[in-house]
């Protein structure tokens, strides 16, 4: 408190003068009236009393005396106008900057009971009580998404209400975006300062911008610095916290009915945990799992041969018998949603001369997976199909290659035949009668795939190239090649499959290991098949392809939104040219996706949104030691009013004493 | 608050108009002690040789010797006749308006006592000096002794007629 009227020099003598005239006034009043009775016998019979009465009377004479005293001191507190420092400071702005991203649900430290965002909503109520009459705040609360619960005002009371509703929310804080709004909230504010809060369990990212602010810069890449000051209040705790990091389910490529679902879970605690995996599909316990994991250790679980009837999966994770609770850590990243897949249908092309009738033969058995279309070689380059095709399967004996190639996923037989340097692995020269004397056993191409004793009548070998897969060699030299490159558009990668020998001169489609080879290599395409979505991390604004959620994209350009189930409102949502939608998905859960128009309008997939995010699960205090500048010290004290000057409310206590002295005289509680 | 301290001795019977001898007491004696009436009455009934009507005009203030004068008199033949005199103020002192911390003295010397007289102890008083005023109508009327209580807002007269009436002499 600092007086801003009269000095103490000048008050106290004041007080001393009055006190001194109240106590002779008290002194006087002690010499009382007399009263001549006729019969003072019966008086004195009347008012003997009590030894304990007459101490009472003594000491509320006391008490009148003090009461008069206190009464001159707020008169003389009154005079010298008391004012606190905050409210002759010069005027501030600050902005709240409140992390509540989920690692913030994790139990604070020794704060039992308490939560990290209840620690530092206790700090951000410390700092509003704190504001003087002429300070602003506003209130930005930093998850993955950015919102402003309480804006720029003088009065504490909405401020804080808007933190009444902040509660932790799934991912990460976006804390970029949330010092950014500060800043240009407090641009041109007078003494502006943002004060973040946050427990310091961040992601890369929000650990880059929290230092850029407290280094006082305005951007990474910028020299500019800002005249706002940055400062940290940390709310730790323990870092014990078991996640699932990953849930995801697919459909096996040969049988569309069947499933499997993998889970991951990541102990990110500093000590063992064990805990128990649950995976429900449609409500029906399908899989039920106990782990243990050591500190940092992360264990993947595969439930295999699972009935895709049910679609939409659910994985959980509780205590281990016996284990406490409080190693799982928030409950964000305990529990995690998946949908089965569609498997739209794969579509291969076979560019054929018509004679190769075990290959086509091979691929018929296949398709109730896979859509075929089988072209001639003078339709190669200006088919249709091509431009749709997931795999292209070149078999055209002893003719020349296409030119150009299809840009997508390639298996050509015998491609140096013809003209070996134009072929997309070069050949190396021709082999005669080559003998399989070395395959890739491990190699999924190869799987259940026997080529003993197959015969060749000719072949071609390969010059291949680091990263190179040889799959299948003659005596050393390469007769089968997988290449992972570019393809002929120089922009997506694809994956070539080149075999040096023609089906048709050799034994091999007489042998069962040919229609599995054939079976093995659509296989291989297919899983490869890029677009394949798990699961969609919680965000604000994710982008989704919606022909990899199996959404018809052709002339699509709106969808509808509902989710988390059971939620039903429908959000509309544009599709860019692409075919790609901007998902604002900020709970965990299953969503539903319809198509409004286009070639699929009407038709509705689910799509699963998890946290998923090892930076967002893992609570370790990652900001380090910071500058000292850079931490935020006490709040300041409170002040017990805003705006009404402290003079008048003494001048008001005064006379409320005055009235209680009246009313008490006069009920002749004090004669 | 003091009424005059006087006694009205009536020689010879009573007889109504006849000149009748007065015994006059000091209007302001010395202190008082507890025993004043008695002491004041056994002088009265020295001075009084043959016995006859008494009447005793007195606020009878004593706590301990208020009857025992009256009962003196009755020894000697004499037939006391008591005349309580009665400031109003002092039988209902709640009406005087008196508050607060004062030093009550009395009338007649003595200590003075400290006291705070606040609504409920003037009250005490009040109906303490009923009860005494009633405990000495008690004491004369089992004695046969004729009691009557004179308020000074009442005039004489008119008291004079209300005890003619009491005793019969007047309808």
């Amino acid at each position: 408190m600092t007086l801003s009227g009269w000095t103490w020099p000048e008050i106290l003598p004041v007080f001393a003068a009055g006190a001194a005239a109240i106590t002779a006034l008290y002194l006087l009043r002690m010499r009382r009236r007399q009263v001549v009775v006729p019969f003072a016998a019966l008086w004195q019979q009347v008012t003997r009393e009590s030894d304990t009465r007459r101490l009472w009377k003594k000491l509320r004479r006391l008490l009148s005396w003090l009461l008069q005293l206190v009464l001159l001191a707020l008169l003389c507190a009154a005079l010298g106008d008391p004012r606190p420092e905050s409210w002759l400071r010069d005027p501030q702005t600050v902005a709240i900057v409140i992390d509540r991203s989920a690692s913030v649900a994790a139990p604070a430290a020794g704060e039992p009971g308490l939560t990290r965002l209840d620690v530092l909503l206790r700090r951000a109520r410390a700092e509003i009580a704190g504001l003087g009459p002429t300070d602003r705040a506003l209130v930005i609360a930093a998850g993955a998404e950015v919102e402003v619960p309480g804006p720029l005002g003088r009065d504490a009371a909405p401020l804080l209400r808007a933190l009444e509703g902040i509660v932790p929310g799934p991912g990460e804080a976006d804390l970029g975006r949330a010092l950014a709004l500060a800043r240009a909230a407090l641009a041109g504010q007078a003494g502006g300062r943002i004060l973040v809060l946050t427990d310091g369990a961040l992601d890369e990212a929000a650990g880059d911008a929290l230092a850029v602010c407290i280094s006082g810069h305005v951007s990474p890449d910028s020299h500019e610095v800002a005249a706002i000051p940055c400062q940290v209040a940390r709310a730790g705790g323990p870092a014990d916290n078991l996640a699932l990091v990953a849930f995801a389910a697919r459909r096996y490529p040969g049988d569309r009915e069947r499933i499997e679902v993998l889970a991951e879970v990541h102990n990110l605690g500093d000590g063992p945990a064990n805990a128990v995996l649950e995976v429900q599909a449609d409500g029906l316990v399908v899989g039920r799992q106990a782990v243990q994991l050591g500190p940092g250790e992360r264990r993947r679980e595969v439930l295999r041969e699972l009935d895709a009837a049910r679609t939409r999966l659910v994985a959980d994770l509780s205590p281990g018998p016996g284990a406490d609770p409080q190693l799982l850590g928030p409950p964000d990243d305990d529990r995690a949603y998946a949908v089965v897949p569609p498997l739209p249908p794969f579509k291969v092309v076979l560019v054929t001369d018509g004679s190769d009738l075990f290959l086509e033969a091979a691929l018929l058995t296949l398709q109730e997976h896979i859509q075929l279309t089988g072209i001639g070689p003078s339709e190669a380059t200006s088919h249709p199909s091509l431009a749709e095709a997931d795999l292209v399967i070149i078999d055209v004996g002893d003719r020349p290659l296409p030119d150009p190639l299809p840009p997508g996923d390639l298996v050509i037989f015998d491609p140096a035949r013809v003209a070996p340097d134009a072929a997309p692995i070069h050949g190396a020269g021709e082999l005669a009668r080559p003998f399989l004397t070395e395959q890739h056993r491990e190699h999924p191409l190869l799987d259940g795939v026997v080529l003993k004793d197959v015969n060749l009548r000719r072949g071609t070998r390969f010059a291949t190239e680091p990263g190179d897969t040889v799959l299948v060699r003659s005596l050393g030299e390469p007769l089968v090649v997988l290449r992972h490159e570019l393809g002929g558009d120089g922009r997506r990668p694809r994956a070539v499959l080149a075999l040096g020998f023609d089906p048709r001169q050799t034994d091999l489609p007489l042998r069962t290991a040919f229609p599995i080879l054939v079976a093995n290599i659509i296989s291989y395409f297919e899983q490869a098949r890029p677009g394949f979505v798990a699961s969609v991390p919680v965000g604000p604004s994710r982008p989704v392809a919606a022909a990899e959620i199996g959404l018809g994209a052709q002339d699509l350009t709106q969808v509808e939104v509902r989710g988390p189930e059971p939620a039903e409102v429908p959000t509309s949502v544009p599709v860019d040219a692409t075919g790609v939608f901007r998902l604002r998905a900020m709970q965990p859960g299953i969503y539903r996706v319809r198509a409004v128009d286009g070639a699929a309008a009407g038709a509705e997939v689910l799509v699963a949104v998890n946290q998923a995010s090892v930076a967002a699960s893992d609570l370790h205090d990652r900001l380090g030691e910071l500058p000292s500048g850079a931490l935020a010290g006490d709040a300041a004290a409170p002040v017990p009013v805003r705006d009404e000057p402290l003079w008048a409310l003494l001048l008001l206590a005064a006379v409320l004493l005055i009235a209680l002295e009246w009313a008490a005289y006069h009920r002749r509680v004090t004669v | 608050m003091h009424e005059p301290q006087a006694a009205h001795h009536f020689a010879g019977g009573a007889r109504q108009g006849a000149d009748l001898p007065r015994l006059r007491l000091p209007a302001h004696g010395p202190a008082r002690r507890p025993d004043r009436h008695a002491r004041r009455l056994r002088t009265a009934r020295r001075r009084s040789t043959q016995p006859g009507l008494t009447v005793v005009l007195s606020d009878f203030y004593d706590l301990q010797g208020a009857f025992d004068g009256l009962n003196l008199l009755r020894f000697r033949k004499h037939e006391p006749v008591a005349i309580q005199v009665i400031d109003p103020r002092e039988a209902h002192p709640e009406l005087s308006g008196l508050r607060g911390d004062v030093t009550l003295v009395d009338v007649e010397g003595g200590d003075a006592r400290e006291v705070t007289l606040s609504p409920a102890a003037l009250r005490a008083y009040g109906d303490a000096h009923e009860k005494f005023c009633q405990a000495l109508a008690a004491s004369c009327r089992s004695r046969g002794i004729p009691y009557f209580r004179a308020e000074t807002s009442v005039p004489f007269d008119e008291l004079v007629l209300r005890m003619f009436r009491v005793g019969g002499l007047l309808r």
